[in-house]
């Protein structure tokens, strides 16, 4: 191989569009550079190339996820993510109190629906007030709080049952600081509009108040729970079901009616939750493979590292892909924002 | 906001192009010369800060050569470049003179070398 093909072969680590810009400029360099007879690089040559090839990635990728579409999305991932965990912790302690009011009292009987239960709501409740109100420092600042919640209440169910089945909200939870510490251009209002920003708000209500609805409606003692992975929650009757998926299902309105560019950001930001999901409630325990998970006596054995690996890097991976297939895609000219 | 203060590499690659417009290997070349051979930049680390420079539009391309079916880009400093190096220099010799006053004052160093 000639020194020439080396420089080739080491430029190869490059981003395209910087080995457009450079690559034959740069060979014609370290040719110039080289020592006559010289047939290898020198190692403080490789050493140069391969960091500027890193420096090259990392800035590339800051520029694309500093362009203001990207800032918007995860203002707005902040803000629905922060509202989805606070209808997911939210239902539980709203029963309770919902049931003080009905007279029952000792509420659903159970004295962690308040405390904890009602700090993890209240922690995402703050965190999306203050996104709404341009605050989003101070929200990513609270939201860490609040993942520090969620890690706690997924470690104790690991703890005990050796089980990952809700580990999604820690990785939503976890994207919620990432998102809104990002320097938005303009507010998360601005972007969703007030229209949207109130059906997120009734779509809130709706979902979090579901149990509590159920309760004052009559109810069908001989139907049989409805069991849906879509509400995740336990089994629940017609009228929450319903309730629950109307619910979510304007969430889902709300980012389909957004622009494509930033429908699509928002898409692809929610990909390692979507993973995590997929892995965790289907793909962990496929017989005969890796992901197989043995147990005894009935209790799960603890994930073997290549499931833990499997369940850290896969979502960061697809994510990555996700984000590549995206930028392709708009490559042509799209300049919808 | 003030700028940030320049990396070494960087005021020698700004400094290289005051003169005239050069190209990736000149450049090298002058930055050895200027720096007595003291700052001995490879062609990754170049490139890197000369795409850098591009970006903060500190330098732009002048021309394009083909010299022995090699691409030769000439580089040039921009207004905005040429001011950021009068800044950065101006800098370096306000805390050059400070740091000197002081050392002599302090009877460190004495005129042509340390006390």
């Amino acid at each position: 191989m000639t020194l020439h093909q080396v420089y080739r072969w080491l430029l190869a680590c490059y981003p395209r569009a910087y080995r457009r810009q450079y690559e034959d400029e740069l060979i014609g360099v370290l040719l110039d550079d080289a020592a006559p007879g010289q047939r290898r690089p020198s190692a403080r040559d490789v050493s140069a190339l391969l960091g500027g090839a890193v420096r090259a990635h990392v800035r590339q990728v800051g520029a694309r996820f500093s362009v203001d579409t990207w800032r918007d999305a995860a203002q707005v991932l902040g803000l629905i993510a922060a509202l989805l965990l606070f209808v997911r912790s939210a239902r539980v302690p709203v029963l309770h109190l919902s049931m003080f009011a009905q007279s029952y009292p000792d509420g659903i009987g159970e004295e962690f629906a308040l405390w904890p239960g009602g700090l993890g709501a209240a922690l995402w409740l703050v965190v999306a007030v203050f996104t709404v109100s341009a605050w989003g420092r101070a929200a990513a600042a609270i939201a860490v709080g609040g993942v520090a919640f969620e890690v706690v209440r997924v470690a104790e169910a690991y703890g005990q049952y050796s089980t990952v089945f809700d580990i999604w909200p820690v990785v939503l939870a976890a994207m919620i600081p990432l998102a809104l510490a990002l320097r938005a251009p303009r507010s998360v209002t601005a972007v969703l509009a007030r229209w949207r920003l109130g059906t997120l708000a009734a779509a809130t209500v709706v979902s979090v108040g579901a149990p509590s609805v159920t309760l004052l409606t009559p109810v069908d003692s001989s139907a049989s729970p409805i069991y849906g992975t879509w509400m995740f929650t336990s089994g629940v009757d017609r009228a929450e079901a319903i309730l629950l998926t109307a619910g979510y299902l304007i969430f889902a309105l709300v980012v389909l009616s957004t622009s494509t560019a930033l429908r699509l950001r928002l898409l692809a930001l929610v990909v390692p939750v979507g993973v995590t999901l997929l892995l965790t409630r289907v793909g962990l325990g496929t017989p005969g493979t890796f992901l197989e998970r043995s147990s005894h006596d009935g209790v799960l054995d603890a994930l073997t590292w290549a499931q833990w690996s499997t369940l850290v890097l896969a979502p960061v991976l697809l994510f990555a892909l996700a984000v590549a297939i995206l930028h392709r895609h708009e490559r042509p000219g799209t300049s919808e924002a | 906001m003030a700028n940030a203060s320049l990396h070494e590499s960087t005021y020698l690659i700004l400094t290289a192009l005051v003169e005239a417009p050069r190209h990736g290997y000149a450049v090298l070349d002058e930055v050895r010369r200027i720096s007595d051979g003291r700052v001995d930049l490879r062609a990754g680390t170049l490139y890197a800060a000369l795409d850098r420079l591009r970006t903060e539009g500190l330098i732009d391309v002048e021309r394009e050569e083909q010299v022995q079916s090699r691409l030769r880009r000439y580089y040039r400093l921009t207004a905005a470049g040429v001011q950021r190096l009068a800044e950065e220099s101006a800098r370096l010799r306000s805390n050059a003179d400070a740091a000197s006053v002081r050392l002599r004052r302090a009877g460190l160093i004495v005129e042509g070398g340390a006390a």
